[in-house]
């Protein structure tokens, strides 16, 4: 069975011309047969997303659907919690955590019908990865299993370019949503800070966490986005607001938007490959002939964005391990455990430095969104690399593109703008204002269905 | 790239932390602590002494 998008598969469930218990039986059994190639899975619950998907079945056959998403396999990244099933952080430290209940975000896409076909791997915490000394191993990238897959969202990117999930969770501290949709060639959203509960999510740094999905769409990561959003009083990250329609206008266009290219990210303060270069001015190209204005945006130098983001990563990241560290050090992956002990470097100044700094560059690029509604930039410097050159110190040897964005809170978008010449895929990066997600996603939609891209998938190993 | 901290400041925050290290860990580690170092200084930007930390959003002027 060819991988459907859940667009599509929710079309052939209403049509009856796709059976929810086939969809989820085909894609477990090509999770289960891939595993030992991509490992993006580290739990399977077979008995239970058999029990939902004939439940769901039954439901589409009267008539009935019990939400928006009825049906639609999909799996969680291992920090978030599930009520009866381990949640590990993909770490020795919690081997034995069995939450009582289910994440916010959990019980939201369960309510909306959507289906779990396990958990799937992250970086250790979300920050230790990839790394080879955890009880489970690294993702590894569909497109090459010799590469990286992006991170810390590693498992649940491998798992929809790899069609064995419709979509699934991912949180984005500094990137570790859009990093593997980036290199894994699949659509991927960090909401707005504040628009989707973390109540029940492993935390990494509070002032930067948020939740969010991937999938193989922009209009996919639409349809997961609408079921998480909304406030939920015991998150006090929370934005008390009604919850946007991200899904309705997707189809709008892109008519009279305000494009701000900011060419100095990718071209100058790092620069990117010859084909994210080429893919970037094909998504510029797109919104252009799609009716964008397109200008350019000048905002302080991406170092300036990471200094001030790192230092509070790994200082808000220390203070949430500090216990374990001192008690049970050794039971981390040598990766976190000793990025974790730099961060015990930072000093109390340096963190309300960075916090001041903070405050100057969210004002910087609040003063560009006045010119612009949506952002462009790379979203990696170029193709994934081979996972083995993936370093301990490698986020603080140079900068990312992603940060920025956790800084201020603003939704940003990653959508495939092209391939490498290694066949590898390369993703863009869309930034809209603060909480104008549903617009972020209309112009991701725009460019993908300019670029025509989605049918390709990656060639599997097994 | 900024240096690292000297071999007893980072004991002295490795013990306050209660992580006790090899020697080959503790060098290795010490080294990273310059890219610390180098963002440390990096957000220390000259700025009024009243300027506020940051929040998550900046206010809207009106």
């Amino acid at each position: 069975m060819a991988t459907p998008t859940i667009a599509e598969a929710l079309r052939g469930f209403e049509a009856k011309t796709l059976s929810p218990r086939e969809l989820v039986h085909d894609c477990l059994d090509r999770a289960e047969r891939l595993n030992p190639v991509v490992h993006a899975f580290i739990r399977f619950t077979r008995e239970a997303a058999m029990a939902a998907a004939a439940e769901s079945e039954a439901r589409w056959m009267a008539g009935t659907p019990m939400g928006p998403l009825d049906g639609i396999p999909i799996a969680h990244k291992d920090i978030y919690e599930t009520a009866g099933v381990p949640t590990t952080g993909h770490s020795r430290v919690l081997l034995d955590n069995r939450p009582a209940e289910d994440a916010a975000v959990v019980r939201m896409w369960k309510q909306a019908g959507a289906i779990s076909l396990g958990k799937l791997a992250t970086h250790e915490f979300a920050w230790g990865g990839p790394s080879f000394d955890l009880p489970w191993p690294p993702a590894r990238n569909p497109w090459d299993i010799s590469r990286f897959t992006g991170g810390s969202s590693s498992g649940t990117g491998a798992a929809v370019a790899a069609g064995v999930i419709l979509g699934g969770t991912g949180s984005d501290t500094g990137g570790s949503i859009r990093m593997p949709g980036a290199l894994c060639g699949v659509a991927g959203i960090k909401p707005t800070y504040g628009l989707c509960s973390r109540t029940g999510v492993l935390p990494l740094a509070a002032s930067l966490d948020t939740t969010g999905p991937l999938a193989w769409t922009v209009e996919d990561c639409a349809r997961l986005l609408q079921a998480m959003v909304g406030h939920d009083p015991r998150d006090p990250s929370s934005a008390n607001r009604p919850a946007p329609d991200v899904l309705g206008g997707i189809g709008d266009g892109v008519k009279g938007l305000r494009v701000g290219v900011v060419r100095h990210f990718h071209e100058t303060d790092l620069p990117v490959s010859a084909a994210m270069q080429g893919a970037i001015d094909a998504a510029i190209s797109a919104l252009r002939e799609a009716g964008a204005e397109i200008g350019e945006a000048t905002l302080p130098p991406l170092q300036d964005f990471n200094a001030a983001g790192w230092l509070i990563l790994a200082t808000e990241a220390f203070a949430i391990h500090e216990p374990w560290l001192r008690t049970r050090y050794r039971d981390y992956g040598e990766f976190l455990r000793e990025r974790l002990a730099v961060a015990a470097t930072v000093s109390g100044a340096d963190y309300l430095q960075a916090q001041r700094r903070r405050r100057e560059l969210n004002a910087a690029v609040s003063a560009q969104m006045e010119r612009f509604d949506i952002l462009l930039t790379a979203a990696a410097p170029g193709e994934a690399r081979p996972i083995e050159q993936m370093t301990k110190w490698a986020s603080f040897e140079g900068p990312n593109f992603t940060m920025p964005f956790n800084l201020t809170g603003q939704p940003a978008l990653v959508v495939n703008g092209g391939f490498s010449p290694a066949g590898l895929p390369l993703g863009v990066q869309l930034v809209g204002g603060a909480f104008e997600d549903a617009l972020v996603l209309r112009a991701g939609h725009a460019v993908e269905q300019a670029m025509g891209l989605g049918a390709r998938r990656p060639k599997l190993p097994v | 790239m900024a240096d690292p901290l000297s071999r007893p400041v980072f004991d002295a925050v490795m013990a306050r932390a209660g992580i006790v290290l090899s020697e080959s860990e503790a060098e290795g580690i010490r080294a990273a602590s310059a890219h610390v170092r180098g963002f440390a200084a990096a957000v220390r930007v000259p700025r009024p002494v009243s300027a506020e930390p940051a929040i998550v959003f900046a206010p809207r002027v009106a």
